[in-house]
């Protein structure tokens, strides 16, 4: 357990306070080395079968027992995948929605969050346990209800008051986007994040005559970067993945997204499994480079606050 | 400022949950008007006993993969909140299974727990151990399916962590180490209680994603085989949208509900409340 | 009742117009039956669960619909394309807002339900009799007496076994009945010296359970339900004597449980892991682009006990009850139901056409076992045949699988069974 004892240190811990020898401290950074490595292997697995599998040939998947690498590179499955839907409007389709889903849930969501987290006001603690009940309710039971909020949305898409006579919301941007923009999950994550900071700077600034909205912009949030980026990466990928929402609300195939493109792969009896994993990879990649960028801001909010 | 989210919350989920929990009264099947039947689809599911199996597997899934999975991501989350040169690969690393698409994934462990050609079985007779028809068994079906549900799990868990790492405050740590505290210490009367905010986040975040598992183990098992990994998110889906039985499916989701107010309300009031430092 | 629920839900305070309005707009899918005899004009929806991707897409608008349109002129088709597993999802919301599609694509099966509650609109029998169906190849089409949906493509449950492997052992007919299929089977399974299985003679586990067990409980001259769909008949001693085979077969050790095809994975007879398999007639595409070496060294054969029987599934294409332009919704199911789009629509996914002229079709005459099930289509029989079915089909896989991995007897199992088809049945 060399690596636990080594790393529950925070970092940068002043250099003369270590008692370790050097050697020790090398050993003890190798063995914590080796398993991070064996750790992300086994994680790492499936991802890597994804890319190969969509290399191969059809001959190549028929192997018995399933040979790792590609006989043959068969680099041809992409173009292929490619071009078997639509992909390039899929695709700016779902990061529409993505990037909206995003930026609207990072703003109201770590609004709701910080007030519930900070301000006592009557009935917080009930609205806070409502938030954590409605990440409760599984989401083939809201489907159905959701999908007739949608359709009965009144003065939209021919509707009148009652929302009767049109289709209300359905095969628009509106219903994509909408319903999925702020999620319980989002509210209750930055709840957890501003309840650990100190009391003392949000007093300060109160007294300074900082109104609630700046304290929560200007003074808290950039303590809480991680978080942010956090519920940033969750938020666009659990988007950017939907897959029956946007086929149910949508009809035309200019609204569809790329989740519900890849669905062509897949027939009644029959899988395409190398252009399957293609047009997967392809949707995939940039959700691991977004993490690779992400993953950076994960740097401590206090070390340039500027607290004592 | 907890309006905007509110509201959408109120419209988004208040309405269908209380449109779901009327129509758990009615025998309401998309096709027919809905009819009101009292509690006789609450009578059904506890009288079904496949939807009964079901309630057990999920609550055999959450009591293992929930502590399990959110321990080694805690370890890899303390491990990888430092200067190391690869972190960033580390961290992708670890995160990916979160962003591979579940058909990618349930392929490999396919294979994995393949009783022939698979790579549990190769290992197990390279170790002497007899071969298991892993996802074909009544006995070893459940626990392979445990262990995707952990593996799978880590990724998630694993960047709350180090979020949560990331934003806990320095000078707290600055001060122990001058104390001369021992950094196993510091993590037990320091890391943890911090943590605590993320942990009973984390905690109940879990519980609900354990107990909505469902994709997975769609393509593994198709919850077979006999009902052996059936769960209850699988059987209100198959009552909805296979049977049309709406009004039976709200019931069911009603009582699963229920489940997981009863526990996340009790584990708060075990931990008494979840804030860190007040 | 009606209006006392409707009282009962604004007690409860649902006073959102939106659910109520709802449920205001499913009640007008009870009407009579839409009339079809004005002109075919409007605008109406086609969910398809067919012409996947951008091929499809060319085929079907590029294609036939501009045939139809010429056809047609004051009609305009929108396509709402979904894949076939969300097929559910995407009728049971439409059915709910009210909005169903005109036109839809339905399974084997659902007919009845659909019928029953009114869903979807009856057609003139005159289209039972336009091009030359087998009759086995209609009766899912058919509720009541009526014919509600003109069949596109079926997808058949055949048995296909390795030439060569029969070769071997010196068997030269395909067995004729399950006595004989028991002797094969054992004869060609093949085991290592500490008792590994390395080839099983018979592989029924490949393809789901539910229609395994039909296919043998068609084959032993068994019945699912009565003609009305009223009463379970599976649970006869033909219905059990199909799932006991299995477990006899299991027994043998000339069938396993664990040898199954799973996803991603080329089949059992193609890794050469069994000798015999229930498998569908898709295959003869994948052995062409897997394994070329072996398409001559599959053969297919149609088994039964009693009386030989060949599960049909497939894609039928309705019109919905409550269209606002029957005339038109009428048109398009007439069209698409013709052998030119049966054919294509049959062509893309490698599927059977369900008309049976196309025998001389290019594609027929060019994949053997499209061409086999095509010569065998007499002895098809599908399921389904209540109009409780969407309830009852869940529930036979686990219910089988139970005698399977032995938690009890094949008698208790389809005891079992038929309870549950039986209070489905009560529910209606």
């Amino acid at each position: 357990m060399a690596g636990t004892d080594l790393v529950a240190a925070p970092p940068r811990t002043t250099p003369g306070s270590s008692r370790t020898p050097a050697a020790r401290r090398r050993l003890e950074r190798g063995a914590l080395y080796l398993v991070l490595t064996v750790i992300a292997v086994v994680m790492v697995v499936p991802f890597v079968w994804m890319i190969l599998t969509s290399l191969k040939t059809p001959q190549d998947l028929a192997a018995t027992p399933p040979s790792f690498l590609p006989a043959q590179w068969a680099w041809g499955n992409y173009a292929e995948a490619l071009a078997a839907a639509p992909f390039l409007t899929y695709a700016r389709n779902s990061l529409i929605i993505a990037v909206s889903h995003t930026a609207i849930n990072l703003v109201i969501a770590s609004m709701a969050g910080y007030a519930l987290a900070r301000l006592r006001f009557r009935g917080s603690e009930l609205v806070f346990i409502g938030f954590v009940a409605a990440l409760m309710i599984p989401t083939y039971t809201k489907i159905i209800p959701e999908f007739l909020i949608v359709r009965f949305m009144p003065l939209f898409g021919g509707n009148d008051i009652l929302g009767q006579g049109g289709t209300g919301w359905l095969d628009t941007w509106w219903a994509l986007i909408v319903p999925g923009a702020v999620t319980p999950f989002a509210v209750f994550l930055f709840r957890q994040f501003y309840l650990d900071l100190p009391v003392e700077l949000e007093e300060a600034a109160r007294l300074d005559g900082v109104s609630e909205l700046g304290i929560w912009a200007r003074i808290m949030t950039p303590l809480v970067k991680p978080a942010f980026i956090t519920v940033a990466l969750l938020t666009f990928e659990s988007s950017w993945n939907n897959f029956l929402w946007p086929l149910l609300v949508t009809r035309t195939d200019s609204m569809r997204v790329i989740q519900v493109g890849l669905s062509v792969f897949r027939t009644e009896n029959d899988t395409q499994w190398a252009f399957l994993m293609a047009g997967t990879t392809l949707a995939t990649v940039p959700m691991v480079v977004l993490f690779l960028l992400g993953q950076k801001y994960f740097v401590r909010g206090f070390a340039n606050a500027g607290i004592k | 400022m907890v309006a905007p989210a509110f509201l959408h919350a109120l419209i988004w989920i208040g309405i269908p949950v209380v449109a779901a929990f009327v129509l758990s009264f009615t025998s309401y099947d998309v096709l027919t008007q809905p009819r009101f039947i009292g509690i006789q689809n609450y009578l059904d599911a506890f009288g079904d006993p496949v939807f009964r199996r079901g309630m057990l597997n999920t609550l055999v899934y959450a009591f293992f993969t929930v502590p399990v999975a959110m321990a080694i991501a805690l370890l890899i989350a303390l491990m990888l909140d430092t200067q190391l040169r690869a972190r960033a690969l580390f961290r992708t690393a670890v995160f990916i299974p979160q962003v591979t698409a579940t058909i990618a994934v349930a392929l490999v462990w396919l294979w994995i727990y393949d009783p022939r050609s698979g790579l549990l079985n190769a290992v197990l007779s390279f170790f002497g151990l007899p071969a298991q028809n892993w996802l074909s068994s009544t006995t070893w079906a459940m626990p392979a399916v445990i262990t995707v549900g952990i593996w799978q799990g880590i990724g998630l868990k694993m960047l709350i962590y180090l979020a949560a790492l990331q934003s806990l405050p320095k000078d707290v740590y600055e001060a122990a180490s001058v104390d001369g505290a021992s950094r196993t210490r510091q993590f037990f009367s320091l890391t943890l209680p911090l943590l605590r905010p993320a942990t009973f986040f984390v905690f109940v975040t879990s519980v609900i994603s354990a107990f909505q598992a469902f994709d997975l183990i769609y393509i593994l098992t198709d919850g077979g085989p006999a009902n052996t990994t059936t769960m209850m998110t699988y059987e209100i889906y198959k009552s909805a949208f296979r049977e049309f039985r709406v009004g039976y499916a709200c019931a069911q989701s009603i009582v699963l509900f229920v489940f997981l107010l009863i526990l996340t309300l009790a584990n708060r009031r075990l931990n008494g409340g979840d804030s860190g430092r007040h | 009742m009606e209006l006392s629920r409707r009282n009962f839900l604004v007690a409860m305070g649902l006073g959102t117009a939106t659910v109520m309005a709802g449920c205001a707009t499913t009640s007008g899918s009870g009407a009579p039956a839409a009339d079809a005899s004005g002109p075919a004009q409007g605008d109406i929806t086609f969910l398809c669960a067919l012409f996947e991707g951008a091929t499809g897409k060319e085929t079907l608008e590029g294609n036939l619909l501009k045939q139809f349109k010429e056809k047609y002129p004051d009609v305009n088709v929108t396509v709402d394309y979904t894949d076939y597993g969300s097929l559910n999802e995407k009728i049971t919301t439409g059915l709910a807002s009210g909005l169903m599609p005109d036109v839809v694509t339905l399974g084997v099966g659902w007919i009845p339900p659909f019928a029953y509650k009114n869903a979807i609109a009856p057609l003139p029998e005159s289209l039972a009799t336009r091009y030359t169906y087998e009759e086995r190849v209609l009766e899912p089409s058919r509720f009541d007496g009526k014919l509600y949906a003109l069949p596109m493509v079926l997808d058949t449950r055949i048995v296909a076994y390795r030439k060569d492997f029969f070769e071997e052992a010196g068997i030269t007919a395909p067995p004729k009945d399950w006595a004989e299929l028991r002797e094969i089977a054992k004869e060609l399974t093949v085991r290592d010296k500490d008792g590994t299985l390395q080839r099983a003679g018979f592989d029924p586990f490949s393809i789901d359970l539910r229609q395994c067990w039909e296919t043998f409980l068609f084959g032993n001259s068994g019945e699912l339900f009565s003609a009305d769909g009223r009463e379970v008949l599976f649970d006869s001693p033909e219905g059990v004597a199909a799932l006991q085979l299995f477990l006899d077969m299991v027994a043998d050790g000339s069938a396993d449980f664990a040898l199954t095809t799973e996803a991603g994975q080329p089949t059992t007879l193609q890794q050469g892991t069994s000798a015999i398999m229930m498998t569908n007639n898709s295959l003869y595409v994948q052995l062409q682009q897997q394994n070329p070496e072996l398409v001559d060294k599959v053969g297919t054969f149609v088994l039964g006990n009693t009386a030989p029987a060949m599960l049909q599934g497939g894609t039928m294409i309705s019109q919905s009850a409550s269209s606002k332009n029957p005339a038109a919704a009428r048109a398009l199911v007439e069209f698409l139901g013709s052998p030119d789009a049966v054919l294509v629509a049959s062509e893309q996914r490698g599927s059977v056409p369900a008309i049976s002229d196309l025998r001389d079709s290019d594609y027929v005459k060019g994949n053997p076992m499209v061409a086999f099930a095509l010569e065998n289509l007499g002895k098809a029989r599908s399921e389904g045949g209540t109009p409780a079915w969407m309830e009852i089909r869940e529930k036979i896989k686990p219910t089988l699988e139970t005698a399977v991995v032995g938690q009890q007897t094949a008698e208790q199992a389809i005891a079992q069974l038929a309870g549950i088809a039986d209070d489905a049945i009560a529910r209606l």
